[in-house]
């Protein structure tokens, strides 16, 4: 992501929106200007809080033979959802989620997550999975009530998206094929072949509530 | 035939989708002049831009841009072939508003730019059957069709050799007869496992390839299908018919064609000496410039509910309440096909793929009620479907890491979809009408929509799942996904009919056999308003042999001087 900083560096002329914005709640300054307000970016996650999408993205799409979610770009992708995709619930809910995740990890190890050993990450991670998972907590396609889709299991959906649709994951992953030419009905699966990558649908029914 | 010196065009066709295109390419094939309008902008191959192109280099990876499309396209992004590779084939909402009762609302999908919703639409194109022009007949449900299934037979064998369809020939069916095929696409494992089971446990259903407007074998310079799968971001081969790719470049070939797009059709002026449409108003959609036009004889194609919008605002002294109509059936008997899904996942073949997404689905055709009354509903139902192998967007994998990556890596099982397209029958109430007031940006009155299933659709509902559902469980389905139990809106099998019908009376009727005006002798409607019933097939084919028919029939008229 864009730090701060950076938009102060010399070559740069002029602040746009997003970086006013960022100054404007680094210095604890109300957003009252509407047009601003209105246009008010996504919580934009801090340089700390893009690592821990990294390595959680990467916990659940690991590097194995083939690159992982962080060789895909699974993080830079979750901040654009975050900023231009979720609703503005939608990302609170988020972000909270992803805060109580640190503090848990701080509470149970008494360190950081960034600061646990790998085994530690994958415990900890994997088992609020579980826990979610087999609560099926998730409202997705309901469209009721306010989001509360858990944190892990948000990361899951984002990081599964983010890396099937990348290109390492479409087609180094996994095999496309974008025009066969010729339909074979009933092709043979042999040892080691992957499955094609792409999305059937026109438009892919995500959720982030 | 020389065109008389008050006339701009010897022909005016007013829409370039499926049924303008082959007013316009028929029409020019026959020697005549003709202007062909379109309301949106030009299209060309090269305006593909979504075809063949990986899910990366997309901004939302096909996600789409939620925000955009909530404000631009709330109802346009309800249509299944909506999405991020072919959102630009849309008309934006917000800038094309009308009116939906909101207790009975009716979306209204649509594409204005040359082509129309050629470019989107589902190719299926199976002929009507004997049966489906005389139901309305025989049971008294809507007034009777003006023709039978032998006055357009052999216009499906013209339109069929011409835009190319492949599809199976060994199964004969009362209710989508064999037409004039290229071979068939092949059915894959699955599919064919399921067609076999139905088979058996259902002696005489034949689930089999459907009947498409996608080539497997060249044709007029269009080439065979080459398997990319998802038509709707376009075809640069022009293997799928089209305007663009087939009767457009025909109707151009003959030198005859002038079209002249960027231009909303305001409505049509009446001249009550001669009985017939004396002008066509137009506005450019961009600078709002005026024109108009003046023709022999004027098709309109605007689609069902453009086509009915445009009449409804051509008032007259003698027809105050739209052209044409003295009848007052302009704007009633609104249909669609009721289109829903039933799903379930078929165990086995775990090592069986396919290779190629093909872009033609399979079909079953309707099964009750043909000769005798065998269900507890009138009409019925036919099924559109297909299997395919999940991926990783198909699939629910708990856990994480390495276990869940190589368990993406591998296929998930097969499942079978029908997509079942239910008949509707004709209700007077469900209607169009111009808003007195509210008026669009190019300041004409925007059309008010009121739409609603009747009793018969939805026991024709209920009826089909459990018949679906019986169909899967013969394959041996699990996970059997119903339908929702609210019926989705009208509008959205993108099949709306009626609205300006043919037949036999002018008191009952808008058009007569020959879809020609009852009241205004060179008026032709041969679009989804002309239908009287809207059976269970899809309806394009059948647009398309109406509008070859119409168009002869125009020409023979003018040849003689009856017109």
């Amino acid at each position: 992501m864009k730090r701060v900083g950076e938009s102060l560096m010399p070559g740069r002329h002029s602040l746009d929106r997003r970086d006013f914005l960022q100054l404007a709640t680094m210095f604890g300054l109300s957003l009252t200007v509407p047009s601003l307000a209105a246009k008010a970016p996504a919580a934009p996650l801090t340089a700390d809080e893009l690592i821990l999408i990294g390595e959680v993205s990467e916990l659940i799409i690991p590097t194995t033979d083939t690159g992982g979610a962080l060789a895909a770009g699974v993080p830079e992708f979750v901040k654009m959802m975050l900023s231009d995709w979720f609703s503005d619930a939608e990302r609170k809910n988020f972000i909270s989620g992803m805060h109580e995740f640190s503090a848990g990890a701080s509470k149970k190890y008494g360190k950081k997550f960034g600061e646990l050993s790998a085994s530690q990450k994958d415990q900890y991670f994997g088992e609020l999975l579980a826990m979610a998972e087999a609560a099926q907590t998730s409202t997705s396609g309901t469209g009721a009530g306010a989001p509360r889709t858990p944190f892990v299991v948000l990361m899951k959906r984002l990081t599964i998206f983010g890396y099937y649709t990348s290109e390492l994951g479409a087609t180094i992953e996994l095999h496309q094929q974008i025009a066969s030419e010729q339909y074979v009905p009933a092709a043979v699966i042999k040892p080691g072949d992957r499955a094609d990558s792409g999305i059937l649908s026109a438009m892919y029914p995500f959720s982030a509530s | 035939m020389t065109r008389g010196a008050d006339h701009d065009f010897d022909a005016i066709v007013i829409g370039s989708g499926i049924s303008g295109g082959w007013a316009a390419k028929e029409l020019t094939e026959q020697g005549l002049k003709v202007l062909l309008l379109e309301r949106g902008r030009s299209i060309t191959p090269a305006d593909y831009i979504g075809e063949h192109k990986p899910a990366w280099q997309f901004p939302f990876r096909q996600l789409g841009d939620r925000k955009r499309y909530e404000r631009d396209y709330p109802i346009q992004s309800t249509c299944y072939a909506f999405g991020e590779p072919t959102e630009q084939f849309w008309i934006k909402d917000a800038e094309h508003p009308y009116g939906q009762d909101p207790a009975r609302p009716f979306s209204w999908i649509r594409g204005n730019h040359l082509g129309g919703k050629s470019l989107m639409w589902g190719r299926c194109t199976p002929r009507w059957g004997p049966i489906n022009f005389e139901e309305n007949k025989r049971d008294g449900h809507g007034i009777d069709w003006p023709i039978r299934y032998d006055d357009i037979r052999p216009w499906y064998d013209h339109v069929e050799e011409f835009i190319g369809v492949s599809g199976q020939t060994e199964y004969d069916s009362p209710t989508a007869p064999v037409g004039r095929f290229q071979p068939g696409m092949l059915m894959n494992a699955c599919e064919t496992f399921v067609a076999d089971r139905i088979r058996e446990k259902f002696p005489g259903r034949h689930l089999t390839i459907a009947p498409s407007a996608i080539l497997t074998k060249e044709l007029h310079g269009r080439l065979p299908c080459h398997y990319c799968g998802p038509c709707e971001r376009g075809c640069s081969t022009g293997s799928y018919f089209s305007s663009i790719s087939s009767t457009l470049p025909a109707a151009r070939a003959t030198g005859n064609l002038t079209v002249v797009t960027d231009s909303v059709v305001v409505g049509l002026d009446y001249d009550p000496k001669s009985r017939k449409v004396a002008g066509v108003r137009t506005l450019d959609q961009n600078t709002r410039a005026g024109k108009r036009y003046t023709a022999r004889i004027v098709f309109l194609n605007a689609s069902t509910l453009g086509t009915t919008q445009i009449l409804l605002n051509s008032t007259s002294e003698t027809f105050p309440n739209g052209l044409g109509n003295r009848s007052g059936v302009l704007g009633h008997y609104l249909m669609d096909h009721l289109y829903l899904n039933v799903s379930g996942v078929i165990p086995g073949m775990l090592d069986k793929y396919t290779i190629g997404n093909r872009p033609a689905g399979v079909w079953m055709p309707r099964n009750h009620n043909i000769g005798e009354q065998n269900a507890p509903f009138l009409r019925g139902f036919s099924y559109e479907g297909g299997a395919s192998r999940a991926n990783w967007t198909g699939v629910s994998v708990s856990g994480h890491g390495a276990a869940l990556k190589q368990r993406l890596r591998e296929y998930g099982p097969w499942t079978f979809s029908f997509y079942p397209f239910l008949e509707c029958l004709p209700y007077r109430d469900n209607r169009l009408t111009l808003d007195p007031v509210r008026k669009d940006k190019l300041g004409l009155p925007i059309l008010n929509t009121r739409f609603e299933w009747g009793k018969n659709e939805r026991a024709i509902a209920e009826f089909m799942f459990n018949d679906a559902t019986a169909m899967l469980k013969a394959a041996g389905a699990t996970d059997i996904v119903p339908p929702p139990e609210e019926l989705p809106a009208g509008g959205l099998g993108i099949h709306e009919m009626g609205t300006a019908r043919m037949g036999r009376d002018p008191a009952t009727s808008f058009l007569n056999a020959h879809n020609q005006s009852h009241e205004v002798a060179n008026l032709f409607v041969t679009d989804g308003a002309c239908m009287t019933s809207t059976a269970a097939q899809n309806p394009s084919l059948t647009y398309m042999a109406l509008t070859a028919r119409a168009a002869n029939y125009a020409v023979q008229q003018m040849k003689s001087d009856a017109l």
